[in-house]
C-alpha cells in the first residue's frame, strides 16, 4: 500500500446500488471540504481524525446487473435499476479506473410465486441479473487483493444471508476491514449455526462494524427520539407503529414478507430498546409498501399512542419525506473514515462506538443517540479504544 | 314469512358482528344516524333476520350469535339477546393459512351440510364474509347457495359475480348474484376517488397519488400474506376506472399493525398541477373501524337483493354490485351514478 497517498482510504463495495451511488457521488460533491469546515449541509463530520471525504477512493465494486458489470464505477452508478438522485450529473462525474466486477449470484435475488405457480415478484429481472451461462463471476478475494482494498462495505439487497457471508469471508481472506450495511446479523451477534465472524476478524487483526445502517435523519432515529422524549417526560407508550413506503430497489426487494424477518427485528429492536418496558409495547415497524412512482424517495409515517398525566391519552403523528439512499450514504461516508482510523491504530474486532451510533442492530444498543454520539467522538479522539 | 328477510351469514367475524349489532342498534325506527337508508324499498333494517350462521372457529361454533360475536375484535355495544341463531360448523377449505391459524383457532368438529341447512332455515340470501383469498371456500359456498336456491352476496375479493361461470349458473337457476369485494361506507377508496374527481373537475392535472392503509384485524393479516397483489389490482383499477386519469395511482393495504385491532388508518397523498403548472398537494389521513364500515352498505345491499328475488331478476346484478362493491361485473363512472341506477332498479325500471 506504500504506493498510495498515505491519506487515501481504499474501499470496495459489494452491491453497487443506490446507496453506493450516493457514496460515490457524495465523495465528488464534498471534494472541496477542508479540515476546519463546520456545518456543511449534509455532513455529520467534515474531518474525521484528519480524513476528509475526498480521501475516500472506491477502488472496486461487485454487482450482478448486466447494466453495471465491466463498466467503470463512475459510469455504472447511473445504470438501471439505480435511481439515486443525481447529486452529481453523469456528465460532471470524473471518470475513474475502478471497475464494477461480476459478483457471484447467490441469494441476493429471488422469485416469489403465487399459489398457482405464477411469478409475482422477480428480482432477478428487476436487478437485471446476468445469465450464469454468459458470465463467470470474479474471484472476490483476488479482486480485493489486486485493487489493494482496505475496507469492504456490504450493501447487498436485504435478505442476502449467504451472499453477505461470501463477501465477509472474502474480506477476511483479503485482509479487508468489513462494514455491514444490511440487516444480516454478522457483526452484532452470532446467528445460530453460523461462524463467529467477529472472532475471525479479530484474529486477523481486522476491524468490523454493523449491522444494518441507519439514516442520517431517518425513520429509526426519529422514532427513537420520540420514544426517548416520551420516556424522559413520563409519558407511557402503549403502542406505536412506523410505516415506510418507497419506490426503489430496496422496497421492491422487500415486497416478499418472508425476506423481512431480520429487517423487522432489527428495526423494531432499534426503537423498543429505548424503553425499559419495551417488550410490553405493541410495536409494528416495517418496510410497508412499494410505490413505484416514489422512486428513491422514502415516506415514513410514525404514530405513537401514549398515556400521560391523569391517565389521559397523548398521540404523536409524524410524517417524514426524504431521499432514501443519500440518507444512508451520509453515515457511510463517516463510517469508512472511522474504520480507517481503527486500521491505522491497529484495532481489531467489533468497533462498538460507531456500530452503536450508525447501525440499527448493533451489538450494544446505546441508551440514547446523544450518548452514542459522545462515544463516537471519544473514539475519534482516541479516548475510547473501539 | 312476509316482510322479513331471511339471511344466512358465512363467516362470523368483525363484519358480521357489525351487521348483526346494526340490526339491534337500528331496531328503534326513530333512530337513523350513521346509515344511508333506514328504510329501503319498503324494508326497514330490522326486517333482516339471521336464519343461519356458519364459522370454523372453535371459539364460535356451537354458541349462539350473542356469545360467538364476543370472540371478535369489534366491541359489542348493543344487547344481543334476540340474536340466538347457533353458529354452525362450516367447511374450512382454504379459509385458514399458517399465519392466521392461531388467531382463528379452527374447530375440529365435523362440518354440517350447508345447502340442506340453508333450505331448512328458509334462507333467502346467503352473505359471504369469509377472509380475503379463501377462493376455494368462497366458491364452495357459492355452489351451496345455488343448490339451496338462495341469492348470494359475495363481500370478498374472490371472483364470483365477476366470474362468468357463476353468473351463468345463477342466471340459469333464476337467482340473484351480487359482488365482488364490498366497498366501505366511508373509507379510503371512496374518499380517494372523490378527491381525485374534484381535481379533475377543477381542471387540475393529477400527477401522482396513493391511498395506502394499514389495519390490525384478521383481514389485514390475510391480505398481507396472500391477496395483497389481487386486492391492489382491484383497488387501483377501481380508482383509475372511475376517472380518466393517466397518472401513477397506487391503492391498497400496505401493512399489518396488530394493535390497531379492528381499526384502519389510511394515508392519502395526491399531487396535482394547476394553473401555470403550480403544484397542489393533498395529504390526508383517515381513521376508521373496519367492521362497522361495511355495515351501512351491507344492510342496503341485502334489502336490494330481496327486491331482486321478488322481481325475479337473476344472474350477476350490476346495479346492486356497482352500488356496494369495489369490483362489480361492470364499473360505473361515479358513485352518484351507481346510486341512481340502483334506485331505478329498485323501482323496477331497468
Amino acid at each position: 500500500m506504500s504506493n498510495h497517498d498515505k491519506k487515501e482510504i481504499r474501499v470496495a463495495i459489494a452491491g453497487l446500488g443506490n446507496v453506493a451511488a450516493a457514496i460515490v457521488m457524495g465523495i465528488e460533491y464534498y471534494k472541496n471540504i477542508k479540515q476546519n469546515d463546520m456545518y456543511q449541509a449534509g455532513l455529520i463530520n467534515a474531518s474525521i481524525g484528519g480524513y476528509l471525504p475526498s480521501n475516500i477512493k472506491v477502488v472496486a465494486a461487485f454487482d450482478v446487473a448486466t447494466t453495471k458489470i465491466g463498466k467503470n464505477i463512475s459510469e455504472a452508478i447511473y445504470a438501471e435499476p439505480n435511481m439515486c438522485h443525481p447529486i452529481i450529473l453523469p456528465e460532471n462525474m470524473p471518470k475513474n479506473n475502478a471497475l464494477c466486477y461480476p459478483g457471484p449470484i447467490s441469494d441476493g435475488c429471488y422469485q416469489t410465486k403465487d399459489s398457482k405457480g405464477k411469478v409475482i415478484f422477480d428480482t432477478f429481472n428487476y436487478f437485471k441479473t446476468y445469465n450464469k451461462k454468459d458470465v463467470t463471476p470474479c474471484n472476490i478475494t483476488q479482486v480485493l487483493t489486486e485493487t489493494e482494498a482496505e475496507i469492504l462495505v456490504n450493501l447487498l439487497p436485504v435478505g442476502s444471508y449467504n451472499a453477505s457471508r461470501i463477501y465477509a469471508q472474502a474480506a477476511l481472506e483479503a485482509n479487508c476491514a468489513f462494514i455491514n450495511g444490511i440487516p444480516e446479523f454478522i457483526v452484532s451477534e452470532q446467528v445460530e449455526g453460523d461462524k463467529d465472524w467477529v472472532a475471525e476478524f479479530e484474529k486477523k487483526g481486522l476491524p468490523c462494524a454493523g449491522d444494518d445502517i441507519k439514516s442520517q435523519v431517518g425513520a429509526t432515529i426519529m422514532h427513537r427520539t420520540i420514544a426517548k422524549v416520551f420516556l424522559d417526560r413520563g409519558v407511557i407508550i402503549n403502542d406505536t407503529y412506523q410505516l415506510n413506503i418507497g419506490g426503489n430497489g430496496d422496497f421492491y426487494n422487500m415486497k416478499s414478507e418472508s425476506r423481512l424477518t431480520t429487517k423487522r427485528k432489527s428495526k423494531t429492536a432499534a426503537v423498543t430498546s429505548v424503553l425499559p418496558y419495551g417488550d410490553k409495547v405493541s410495536c409494528r415497524i416495517g418496510p410497508s409498501d412499494y410505490v413505484p412512482f416514489l422512486e428513491d424517495k422514502k415516506i415514513c409515517y410514525i404514530r405513537v399512542n401514549g398515556t400521560t398525566f391523569g391517565g389521559l391519552p397523548l398521540v404523536c403523528d409524524m410524517k417524514l419525506r426524504v431521499e432514501d439512499s443519500p440518507n444512508s450514504a451520509g453515515l457511510m461516508i463517516d463510517l469508512i473514515r472511522q474504520t480507517k482510523l481503527a486500521l491505522d491504530r491497529g484495532i481489531a474486532g467489533r468497533l462498538e462506538s460507531i456500530s452503536s451510533f450508525s447501525f440499527k442492530h448493533p451489538h450494544i444498543q446505546p441508551p440514547s443517540d446523544f450518548e452514542a454520539k459522545i462515544w463516537v467522538q471519544e473514539y475519534i479522539d482516541g479516548k475510547r479504544e473501539r | 314469512m312476509p316482510n322479513k328477510i331471511r339471511l344466512a351469514i358465512i363467516g362470523v367475524g368483525n363484519a358480521a358482528s357489525a351487521l348483526i349489532q346494526g340490526l339491534e342498534y337500528y331496531r328503534d325506527q326513530s333512530f337513523n344516524k350513521g346509515v344511508l337508508h333506514p328504510t329501503f324499498a319498503g324494508y326497514h333494517i330490522s326486517d333482516i333476520e339471521i336464519s343461519a350462521a356458519f364459522d370454523i372457529s372453535a371459539d364460535k361454533v356451537g354458541k349462539p350469535l350473542s356469545e360467538a360475536l364476543k370472540a371478535n375484535e369489534l366491541k359489542i355495544i348493543v344487547d344481543l339477546k334476540n340474536q340466538n341463531a347457533i353458529v354452525l360448523m362450516g367447511e374450512i377449505k382454504d379459509g385458514v393459512i399458517n399465519e392466521t391459524r392461531e388467531m382463528i383457532n379452527p374447530s375440529d368438529k365435523a362440518p354440517i351440510n350447508i345447502a340442506e341447512k340453508l333450505k331448512t332455515t328458509n334462507t333467502e340470501i346467503a352473505l359471504c364474509l369469509l377472509p380475503s383469498g379463501a377462493d376455494e371456500a368462497v366458491e364452495f359456498y357459492a355452489e351451496q347457495a345455488l343448490v339451496a336456491g338462495c341469492a348470494f352476496i359475495n363481500a370478498t375479493p374472490t371472483a364470483v359475480a365477476t366470474n362468468d361461470v357463476f353468473a351463468k349458473k345463477y342466471q340459469d337457476a333464476r337467482l340473484p348474484l351480487i359482488g365482488d369485494d364490498l366497498q366501505d361506507q366511508f373509507g379510503a377508496t371512496i374518499v380517494h376517488k372523490l378527491l381525485l374527481q374534484q381535481m379533475v373537475d377543477q381542471g387540475v392535472e393529477v400527477k401522482e397519488s396513493y391511498a395506502l392503509d394499514v389495519g390490525g384485524g384478521m383481514e389485514s393479516l390475510n391480505t398481507i400474506y396472500r391477496t395483497r397483489h389481487i386486492k391492489r389490482e382491484i383497488k387501483s383499477k377501481s380508482v383509475a376506472a372511475s376517472l380518466n386519469i393517466n397518472a401513477p395511482i397506487v391503492a391498497g393495504t400496505s401493512d399489518y399493525v396488530p394493535h390497531l385491532g379492528n381499526g384502519r388508518n389510511s394515508m392519502l397523498w395526491l399531487v396535482g398541477r394547476g394553473f401555470l403548472g403550480t403544484e397542489i398537494i393533498m395529504d390526508v389521513k383517515i381513521q376508521t373501524q373496519d367492521g362497522p364500515n361495511g355495515g351501512a352498505i351491507l344492510v342496503d345491499v341485502i334489502r336490494a337483493a330481496k327486491i331482486a328475488l321478488q322481481q325475479g331478476t337473476s344472474g350477476a346484478i350490476n346495479e346492486i354490485s356497482c352500488y356496494g362493491f369495489k369490483n362489480p361485473p361492470k364499473q360505473m363512472n361515479t358513485p352518484k351514478e351507481a346510486g341512481e341506477n340502483l334506485a331505478k332498479f329498485i323501482m323496477g325500471r331497468k
